[in-house]
């Protein structure tokens, strides 16, 4: 063993003690005195935040407590700082938010610290470090919280900085079905260059009975990229079956369209009871694609075949 | 007159709020709602309340979210503007049924806009609590679209127990509840905590009057006589273009799923996300139904459920959303969706609701008792009904006689109070053919004035009440025939023949038995002094 690699054995093993050293000291006194081992804990992680010991070090203190945190409001109190405070280091602030996730299901106790969470994580939706944005702002939006829809709308429509990607953005402000930002997801279906906004957008807009006729016109643009017009052709299906199904028909059989959406179209028509899709025409028309196009599509066709000449 | 100084501030606040629409920006709005601080104390609340109506078309077409913060920032305003009878049934309401701590902080600062601290407040405060307790959210009213980090935020819980400690000795009752609360050292952060020992400390050492004393009292009744009512209500007319869709896909009109027996019909929508709202309301339906069958009143009551949001509760979504909370369907208990008719819908319960672009952005709750003839005789709004109440009014109107009700209802709306009014028809209609004159000739008008004054009383008997009319009709033509071919155009007579008639016409227009029963007397009279006279 070389002096260099002694010396990083050694570090190892000293760093493992002193994490070894923390533990066992509350874990050994656990079994004698409940209170006396949370009082032990509680003074020792927040000694430790706020002592010499190094981001990962830290982190890995607050990953240690996690279960822990679960019985002691103060706990969380002094975990819910750390987030917010954008001196603290990212891996420590991250790895605090992770725990507070974590622990943010255990209603019982969690409830109580629940104004403080939210409180937080606001306060760092525009946080410098990404990820800690991105987790922060993605929290708040399955709380369907109104601020961050406010702020990610503002984004969307240029009137402020981005906090995340426009593909985020569209993904969270999907997450409440009453946050109807419907006329901002109808501008990125029809004028968003980047493709999974548009898509992710147009999925949205599934639910949105007044997108009807913008959902039929993108799915039967063929100048349009496949993935939207599979995306609207979903939607479509989703919002109005009944038309859906005749613009489905017609991309069917059409030996110009792309095989993929053809067979997306096939797909959707089989299980579609509507009146057309039972049109004897469009079944003669199908029983064609059994030996024509890609394997997926006469796949698809024989299945469509198949159900309906039983 | 031209209106100067704090009185044209007042009017010209009240239309700008009367005029604001779904395309007004929520800081516009707002802007309003912060400007009525130059207003005497006394007129604030006057001009808030014209935006407190769900259907004020202020809300329609928003978002939920921006629905509420409008509506929070509303109700906020009253602590410093003073709460107003009027306003009064609308924090009620969210203390009792709501979830959003936002709205729920607005209430209970609201509370504290009332004159002066009462005991009425106590049980809704402490529901509040109940309701809150896992939804609490830190919130601001220092602006309207606040930017964080916060410099100084609150929350629900905590202005529900600064609302206590305002309370002070009125609070007395809620004293050992505080006290529980604590208990549970987990169950509230320690910043709520100490809100809750303040209120406790308050209520101990206040030694105010504790509001029970006539001074302290709210109303004749109590808080719950602002918020909680029956209502004598007259629907509109002309239901008979609505056409509903059940939870069967079957296509029913309006006239045969509420009428031929008495109905009770509740709103709700399946994309509800309040609890204590729709989905306890269908919840509360399904127990109702089991009253009706307990209390022996199957097949003689309707009941039915319908949805604000056509669109999105097709029928499979009727159903299941139904019978996942016990409601059993039959002939005579339908969930329905309108798919024809929504405008008059809408026109005949004005439902406590309003839309977004997709659903529902805000609603009441509304619960509606119709008689026989599908006409709504009694309302439910906003707060959850009583089983037993409702199961009574409908049972009421199942052994009224048909026209009955419109009786009473007209009855209720001149002020008159129902069994002294009918009392007061029968004796003088009875005293009155006694003492006039038996002329043959004047039989008919006798007919009609006492058949006019009775007929409501004869179970079944609408269609009676329209020949009646044509008789009273036909009996003023032949007063102006005869007076005309005998050369004697007795003014009078035809004068109080015409008058008689046009009230009679007016009373079954308005359906105001004070009308017919002028008229019917008029009419008479008028075929008195077109009597040959010997």
């Amino acid at each position: 063993m070389s002096i260099a690699e002694y010396r990083r054995h050694l570090a190892e093993q000293l760093d493992r003690g002193a994490q070894d050293a923390f533990r066992p000291q509350h874990r050994s006194s656990a079994a004698a005195d409940g209170q006396d081992n949370d009082a032990a804990l509680r003074e020792a992680v927040v000694a430790r935040q706020r002592g010499s010991a190094g981001p990962a070090r830290r982190a890995a203190d607050v990953d240690d407590i996690v279960l822990d945190l679960s019985r002691q409001q103060d706990l969380i109190d002094v975990v819910i700082g750390i987030v917010r405070e954008r001196v603290e280091p990212a891996p420590v602030r991250r790895a605090a938010l992770a725990a507070l996730r974590t622990i943010s299901f255990r209603v019982a106790i969690f409830a109580a610290m629940r104004p403080a969470y939210l409180d937080a994580l606001r306060a760092i939706v525009d946080d410098p470090d990404p990820e800690l944005r991105l987790q922060a702002i993605e929290t708040l939006a399955q709380e369907k919280d109104a601020y961050v829809q406010r702020r990610l709308v503002q984004g969307l429509r240029g009137h402020a900085e981005m906090l995340v990607s426009a593909e985020h953005a569209v993904e969270f402000l999907g997450y409440d079905v009453h946050a109807e930002h419907f006329p901002i997801l109808r501008q990125l279906a029809r004028e968003s260059t980047i493709p999974a906004v548009k898509e992710r957008a147009i999925q949205l807009l599934g639910s949105d009975p007044s997108s009807g006729p913008l959902l039929q016109t993108l799915f039967a643009d063929k100048t349009q990229a496949v993935e939207v017009r599979t995306a609207s052709a979903a939607a479509l299906h989703a919002l109005s079956p009944r038309h859906f199904a005749p613009i489905a028909a017609r991309i069917a059989v059409d030996r110009d369209e792309d095989d993929r959406l053809r067979t997306a179209s096939v797909s959707a028509l089989d299980h579609f009871t509507e009146s057309g899709s039972e049109d004897p025409d469009l079944l003669e028309r199908i029983r064609l694609l059994q030996s024509t196009g890609s394997s997926e599509l006469q796949a698809t066709a024989r299945r469509f075949v198949a159900r309906r000449t039983k | 007159m031209r209106i100067r100084g704090p009185a044209r501030r007042i009017a010209a606040h009240t239309a700008a709020a009367a005029a604001f629409t779904g395309q007004t920006a929520g800081v516009s709005i707002a802007a309003l709602i912060d400007r009525t601080r130059c207003l005497d104390p006394r007129d604030r609340a006057g001009v808030l309340e014209t935006l407190l109506p769900e259907r004020h078309p202020v809300y329609s077409g928003r978002s939920t979210n921006e629905t509420i913060r409008l509506r929070g920032y509303l109700l906020a305003a009253f602590e410093d503007a003073g709460l107003s009878n009027a306003a009064v049934p609308y924090v009620v309401e969210q203390l009792e049924l709501g979830r959003d701590a936002y709205l729920v902080a607005a209430a209970a600062k609201a509370a504290r806009g009332w004159p002066r601290p009462s005991p009425d407040w106590v049980p809704h405060l402490l529901k509040a609590v109940d309701n809150i307790a896992l939804h609490d959210d830190a919130v601001t009213f220092e602006c309207y679209e606040p930017r964080w980090p916060l410099p100084a935020p609150t929350t629900a819980l905590i202005e529900i127990f600064r609302t206590f400690a305002w309370l002070g000795a009125s609070a007395r009752a809620a004293a050992p509840s505080l006290e529980a609360l604590l208990q549970d050292c987990r169950r509230f952060h320690p910043s709520t905590r100490a809100e809750i020992e303040r209120a406790i400390e308050r209520i101990q050492h206040d030694t105010g009057p504790d509001g029970t004393a006539c001074c302290g009292a709210l109303a004749p009744g109590g808080l719950s006589a602002h918020a909680r009512w029956r209502q004598r209500w007259r629907g509109a007319p002309g239901t008979s273009r609505i056409v509903f869709e059940d939870q069967n896909g079957e296509l029913v009109p309006f006239a045969d799923v509420c009428g031929g027996k008495p109905s009770i019909v509740v709103f709700f929508y399946t994309r509800c996300d309040n609890p204590n709202k729709c989905s306890l309301t269908i919840a509360q339906l399904a127990r109702l139904q089991a009253a009706v069958r307990v209390s022996g009143l199957s097949g003689r009551i309707r009941t039915l459920a319908i949805t604000y949001d056509p669109a999105y509760d097709l029928p499979p979504r009727l159903r299941c959303y139904g019978a996942d909370r016990g409601v059993a369907f039959s002939g005579d208990d339908r969930f329905v969706r309108a798919v024809q008719g929504i405008a008059e819908l809408n026109r005949f319960f004005m439902p406590g609701v309003n839309f977004g672009p997709l659903t529902v952005n805000q609603h009441r709750l509304d619960l509606f008792v119709l008689d026989r003839n599908g006409r709504i005789t009694a309302r439910y709004p906003r707060l959850q009904w009583s089983i037993e109440r409702v199961v009574a009014d409908a049972a009421a109107a199942l052994h009224e006689p048909t026209s009955s009700a419109r009786v009473r209802g007209g009855a209720a709306r001149f002020g008159l109070s129902d069994p002294l009014w009918n009392g007061a028809v029968r004796v003088c209609a009875t005293v009155a053919l006694a003492l006039v004159p038996k002329c043959p000739f004047c039989w008919s008008a006798y007919l009609t004035a006492a058949g006019l004054g009775t007929a409501t009383l004869v179970a079944g008997s609408p269609t009676l009440r329209y020949f009646l009319l044509l008789v009273i009709v036909l009996d003023a033509i032949a007063i102006s025939v005869r007076s005309i071919s005998t050369g004697r155009i007795r003014l009078p007579a035809l004068g109080l023949s015409t008058c008689g008639l046009a009230a009679v016409l007016a009373g079954f227009w308005w359906d105001a038995p004070p009308f017919l029963a002028v008229g019917a007397l008029a009419v008479t009279a008028g075929a008195l002094r077109a009597a040959p006279s010997r």
